[in-house]
């Protein structure tokens, strides 16, 4: 690594004083040999065309690395001069070029020796040139930085008035302030979920440039942990996937021949007795594999969802009439208090559908014989909730498991029909497309709940 | 008739066949791709049922190859359900497309409407008062209504609605639309009834009204035809 110390910096700037004052020494002493006649005009060329070449060269080096603290780093530098504004540095710039200028007037007044009168000039070029590297230095800081014109009283006072007139926020000055509001806000960006923001480390200095490659890492860490947990996901429900296909083939078969011995007429009460257990069973397991696909792929986020603004009200009506023949089968009634008009709100209708469907589905299974299902949809000012309640036939147990669990039912036996699956698969597809689910039991009493915000 | 029936599991195949053969059909197994491009080549086979998921050429590239040359009626049977795989099915050139475990009863309702359609779908009625979606017919000048040439029998209040449907083909028309149509009255708070009714339309016209080939539910929106069938 390539260091531009401060002290490598002195020793530029002092070889480019000593070329300097070599040159104008000549050049004084150039004049002086021409109106006295003398000779030695060649040497004294020799020596002028030597200190302009060299304060040159190294004039054109300090240009290229000052700001800069070595090779590899681009980042610029700035120091406690460079904090003068830009314009008020050129005011003092302009007065020290005055104040050279009434020296050299007032010199021509003093008789010195020729020597005397080069040790003058020299000294005045060396300070000329002193002022001059200080003043040209720090604009080249300033232009290699972008903030040249920016980090000028005109300019911000300008920005003062447009900001006082306009009532807008303030864009910060300076280059600290800008690079950490930008990683301010790049880390209110991760925070809110945008993982594919990422800080341009080129762009940031001293301080700010390990901060922001610091949050950089945040990021990565996160976006991979996030990346995992949803790979992992996907691997899962692919796993189902792939296993349930390799399920259904052999239940294929056990199904249809199931079916098959059902035809036979078999005369054993024994026997018909069993294959009605089989059927029970396998139909059973097929129902059970197809919800647990469902179930993965739709925890796992594996779903399409095509949201489209959708009538609640006419979704609820609409399922109501697939469903009333199974709830007249157990005697149940369906009371459905709606409002006249449509409520809309975004959605995908089907998997909408499915979620109330298995919430009426959950009801028709469980609920007491002879008894009424409330089906509500009430408007909020800004959501609708769709509601349904039902009598549970059987008691349910003290202390209830959360029933949105999967595998989770309202029954320590698993005899009845259901794969426990039902009321996870409605809660998590109402959670993707953005509604809440809720789910209450009082005593006998069970309530569900969508909501989603009206449009 | 000849049934070609390709599926890798033998045990599949052979309970296939006693359900096709109780319905009178003869039927040709087979246990692979290569095998079922084989026997079309040289029996005559009015139907074929095929896997996806086999040894040798799996059924996507079966039926593609098949298609080439032949247009008879293909009913994919796979134990694929997603709705790509069964996209992909009807796009390669099958006719439908069945999940497994399915129903037998429902396999061999599909054989015989793909079936009826192949043969009698050419001699379709056209009149004016005719309106067709697929192997749906309707015909209001006769007030009858077919699917695949086997007649259904609506009540009034279905056949008004079903032919409102028919007319303005892949229109959604919602709950309260149809009510005003139907019943010439203004739907105030409208119920479950033309939902009910919707319903037992499903149960009469299609084979399995869980998932409807004509009468589509709009979810959240209505109820339409669907067109391209």
């Amino acid at each position: 690594m390539k260091e531009y110390s401060n002290g490598r910096k002195g020793a530029a700037i002092v070889i480019h004083q000593m070329f300097l004052v070599l040159m104008v020494c000549s050049i004084y002493g150039t004049g002086y040999n021409i109106r006295m006649h003398a000779g030695g005009l060649g040497e004294l060329s020799l020596l002028m065309v030597t200190g302009l070449v060299g304060s040159f060269v190294t004039l054109a080096w300090l240009t290229n690395i000052c700001g800069r603290r070595s090779e590899e780093d681009p980042g610029i530098y700035l120091n406690f001069i460079d904090r003068l504004y830009t314009d008020l540095h050129l005011v003092l710039m302009i007065m020290f070029i005055y104040l050279v200028f009434y020296l050299c007037r007032n010199l021509r007044g003093l008789h010195f020796e020729f020597s005397g009168l080069l040790v003058a000039v020299g000294t005045i070029g060396y300070l000329t040139d002193a002022g001059f590297l200080i003043f040209y230095l720090s604009m080249v800081r300033r232009a290699k930085n972008n903030t040249l014109l920016q980090h000028s009283l005109v300019w911000v006072l300008f920005h003062f008035i447009r900001d006082r007139l306009s009532g807008s926020f303030r864009e910060p000055v300076t280059r600290k302030a800008r690079e950490r509001l930008a990683i301010q806000r790049a880390i209110e960006e991760i925070a809110a979920g945008a993982f594919d923001t990422r800080l341009d480390a080129e762009n940031f200095h001293g301080q700010e440039r390990e901060l922001a490659v610091a949050v950089n890492h945040i990021r990565d860490g996160m976006s991979d942990a996030v990346m995992n947990h949803i790979k992992n996901e996907r691997m899962k429900a692919d796993l189902i996937t792939n296993v349930s296909h390799d399920i259904k083939t052999p239940l294929t078969s056990i199904v249809n021949y199931v079916d098959l011995l059902k035809r036979e007429n078999l005369d054993n009460e024994k026997a018909r007795g069993y294959i009605r257990i089989l059927d029970e069973k396998s139909q059973r397991l097929k129902q059970l594999t197809e919800d647990l696909v469902e179930a993965s792929k739709i925890s796992s986020g594996n779903i399409k969802l095509d949201i489209q603004e959708i009538d609640f009200v006419e979704l609820i009506y609409q399922t109501g009439g697939e469903f009333n023949e199974r709830f007249e089968a157990r005697g149940l009634t369906i009371v459905t208090r709606l409002p006249h008009d449509s409520v809309m709100v975004r959605a995908d209708g089907r998997q909408l559908y499915r979620a109330v469907e298995n919430l009426y589905t959950n009801a028709a299974k469980y609920a007491l014989e002879n008894t009424r299902v409330y089906v509500s949809l009430e408007e909020h000012d800004q959501t609708a909730v769709f509601t349904i309640k039902n009598i549970s036939s059987r008691q349910l147990p003290a202390g209830m498991p959360d029933l949105t669990e999967r595998f989770v039912r309202g029954e320590e036996s698993r005899t009845t029909e259901g794969s426990g699956l039902g009321l996870s698969i409605a809660k998590n597809l109402t959670t993707l497309m953005g509604g809440e689910f809720e789910i209450k039991v009082d005593g006998d009493l069970f309530i569900a709940a969508i909501t989603f915000h009206k449009i | 008739m000849t049934i070609l029936v390709c599926d890798d599991d033998k045990e599949i195949v052979d309970a296939i066949e006693i359900y096709l053969q109780q319905e009178g059909y003869s039927v040709e197994k087979v246990y692979d791709g290569e095998q079922a491009l084989e026997v079309l080549k040289t029996k005559p086979v009015d139907l074929m049922i095929i896997d996806v998921m086999m040894p040798k050429l799996d059924g996507i590239r079966a039926t593609l190859q098949v298609r080439q040359s032949s247009s008879i009626p293909i009913i994919i049977l796979s134990a694929k359900t997603e709705d790509a795989d069964k996209i992909l099915g009807l796009n390669v050139g099958a006719d439908d497309y069945m999940t497994k475990p399915f129903n037998p009863l429902e396999l061999v309702a599909r054989v015989k409407s793909q079936l009826r359609r192949y043969t009698t779908l050419s001699s379709a009625v056209q009149g004016e008062a005719v309106y067709e979606a697929g192997g749906l017919v309707m015909n209001d000048d006769l007030k009858k209504v077919t699917v695949d040439g086997e007649e259904v029998r609506l009540t009034p209040i279905e056949y008004n609605i079903l032919l409102l449907l028919m007319k303005n083909k892949g229109k959604v028309y919602s709950i309260s639309q149809i009510y005003e149509e139907i019943w010439n009255e203004e739907a105030i708070g409208a119920d479950n009834t033309v939902a009910v009714h919707i319903r037992h339309i499903r149960e009469k016209i299609e084979i399995n009204p869980r998932e409807p080939r004509y009468l589509k539910v709009v979810w959240g929106v209505g109820y339409k035809i669907e067109t391209g069938v």
